[in-house]
């Protein structure tokens, strides 16, 4: 059995700080993440913007983002950052000239989306709205109310975003953040539970996608092996591996390394381990 | 024989790097573009004000992006630190003051422009101002009339919030600037007068009460609402400028390419004619902007 050396990364950010304020950034390097894409096997990634002001230090830009794509084009893809406000600040606001300028130069997606309104908020809906014109995949990021650090805004049992999913059926959702995968299960707080929303969900609206990166999504899937296991299998045409800058001391990323170890000991099948490591990217992206 | 002042600074400026941006959609100037319209109009150096608000924007001017800019051509160009409320944390808990001061250790001499569109006196707004009084650094805000209008921090027609922010940071130099602000100096004002360029004479308005009463609240004299709060009627005008002397500040928030230095042309020939006098004039200029953000 050979691993995949070639996974592609959907959910990566990186910034560049100097050495003495490096405790500020909100991501490494592309240098540093380059090195450590060769230790997980990891052939390249997609550069996720923060352009949203919530909870962040530093804004990082489509600018920032497709730069460092250019840069290094066999390493990174690159995202297109939007926020509802932009452009007009209401709900006519017309994103079409960014979307077809920033296709035309190679966006994979656009996101990550971390603007803190309700994801049904007429802002929210005009902008998706053009992002399904435009067959562009958005990873979104969760929150579970106002004023909580960042994330678009949904709460206990996510109808805003089932809102959502019905409403644009054609645009591809990808969720991501603890406060999505917390929903796999349907008791949070238990070990072991049922099967929770995402179940639902993903069972019902065949536009919902798996972004695992991050410790919320591993956890998603260790917390109750069995019904993790379960998850992506029964979903193994969507679920998507990634880092969001995740790795450990030695530079390994977890989710990486369960991949790995799974596959091998037989508990993934070929298929599954090598969708979710990067078919499932390379379709959905179309990369 | 009277000289005019060759040597302005511009506190108000916005610059991009080209190279990633499509200019047909895209206003604003290159460093290049901006410093030849200074030489033009006798200015020395400007401000790089970052816009890092989403509300209103196409694309997102960092301050990274202005610093870069005012590292790469020093001798022309400042830069100015872009903070929202909803940074940091997005909560009353918001600690921006190491934001500030790192900024501020590499150069930066002013927070602004603000524009985040949420009422001016809005807690997150307190949180963060008090913070910019602590780090004793001047902030520049644009004002919007309403949450939803374009982009700014939201106050109504008398400007009782940025009142408000006057009464509680009596250290913070607080700089005006845009329509909704500069629409008040003269009497008549209303929430549609507040978006525009406001004509005809003018009875003193709410600005003349308002810079009478508070010594932090400074004048950003730029872009066309500006100008026109001057020029609209000249005599008001220069007596605005002459019993304020020491708190308006030369500006021109040159956004796109064909704007022209209509504020440079008309103080200058002011100036000339004798209609400002000398200590006005070179105050306006430079010498305010040098005080005030010790440069």
């Amino acid at each position: 059995m050979e691993l995949c050396k070639n996974k592609i990364d959907v959910h990566i950010h990186t910034m560049d700080i100097e050495p003495k304020f490096k405790h500020l950034a909100e991501a490494p390097s592309a240098i540093d993440i380059i090195e450590k894409y060769k230790i997980n096997g990891i052939e390249k990634g997609i550069l996720q913007t923060l352009v949203s002001p919530e909870s962040r230090r530093f804004i990082i830009t489509t600018e920032n983002t497709r730069e460092i794509a250019e840069k290094y084009p066999e390493n990174f893809y690159f995202a297109i950052g939007l926020d509802p406000r932009m452009i007009n600040n209401n709900d006519k606001a017309d994103f079409s000239k960014l979307l077809e300028f920033y296709k035309s130069k190679g966006a994979v997606a656009v996101g990550e989306m971390t603007a803190n309104l309700y994801f049904d908020d007429p802002l929210y809906d005009n902008l998706l709205s053009q992002c399904a014109d435009f067959d562009l995949p958005v990873t979104i990021h969760i929150s579970p109310k106002v004023g909580l650090a960042y994330g678009i805004v949904d709460e206990a049992g996510l109808y805003r975003l089932e809102k959502m999913l019905k409403k644009y059926p054609k645009l591809k959702i990808i969720g991501h953040s603890w406060d999505f995968w917390n929903y796999i299960y349907k008791d949070r707080e238990v070990k072991k539970s049922e099967e929770g929303r995402l179940f639902e969900l993903f069972g019902k609206y065949d536009n919902l996608y798996a972004d695992f990166s991050a410790g919320s999504g591993f956890t998603a899937i260790r917390k109750d092996e069995i019904n993790g296991l379960k998850f992506i299998n029964t979903f193994k045409d969507r679920v998507m591996f990634g880092t969001d800058c995740l790795f450990d001391n030695e530079g390994f990323n977890p989710l990486a390394l369960w991949l790995d170890e799974n596959y091998l000991n037989g508990n993934l099948s070929k298929e599954l381990y090598f969708n979710f490591c990067r078919e499932n990217a390379v379709k959905i992206f179309k990369l | 024989m009277k000289e005019v002042c060759k040597n302005k600074i511009d506190i108000h400026a916005h610059s991009i790097i080209t190279d990633c941006l499509d200019r047909t959609f895209v206003g604003f100037h290159s460093p290049e573009e901006l410093m030849a319209k200074y030489d033009k109009y006798g200015i020395e150096k400007g401000f790089l004000l970052p816009l890092t608000s989403p509300e209103h924007r196409n694309f997102m001017m960092t301050t990274e992006m202005e610093r870069d800019i005012a590292e790469k051509y020093p001798e022309r160009f400042y830069f100015g630190i872009g903070l929202d409320p909803k940074m940091i944390k997005n909560n009353l808990e918001s600690d921006f003051t190491y934001l500030i001061e790192f900024y501020k250790s590499k150069g930066a001499k002013v927070v602004g422009e603000v524009t985040t569109n949420i009422n001016f006196d809005d807690p997150m707004y307190l949180n963060m101002l008090s913070q910019c009084e602590k780090c004793d650094i001047p902030v520049i805000i644009h004002i919007s009339p309403a949450v939803g209008y374009t982009y700014g921090v939201v106050d109504e027609v008398g400007l009782p919030r940025v009142e408000k922010i006057l009464q509680m940071f009596p250290k913070l130099k607080l700089f005006g600037h845009s329509q909704a602000f500069w629409a008040h100096m003269g009497t008549n004002v209303d929430a549609e007068i507040m978006k525009g360029y406001p004509e005809g004479k003018v009875e003193k308005g709410r600005l003349w009460e308002l810079f009478s009463k508070y010594e932090n609240l400074y004048g950003d004299l730029s872009a066309g609402s500006g100008f026109n709060a001057l020029a609209r009627d000249e005599e008001n005008g220069l007596l605005f400028l002459e019993t304020f002397k020491d708190r308006l500040c030369f500006a021109c928030d040159f956004c796109d390419l064909r704007d022209w230095g209509k504020l440079s042309e008309w103080i200058d020939r002011k100036y000339l004619n004798g209609e400002l006098s000398e200590e006005a004039y070179f105050k306006i200029c430079r010498e305010n902007a040098v005080r005030i953000f010790k440069l």
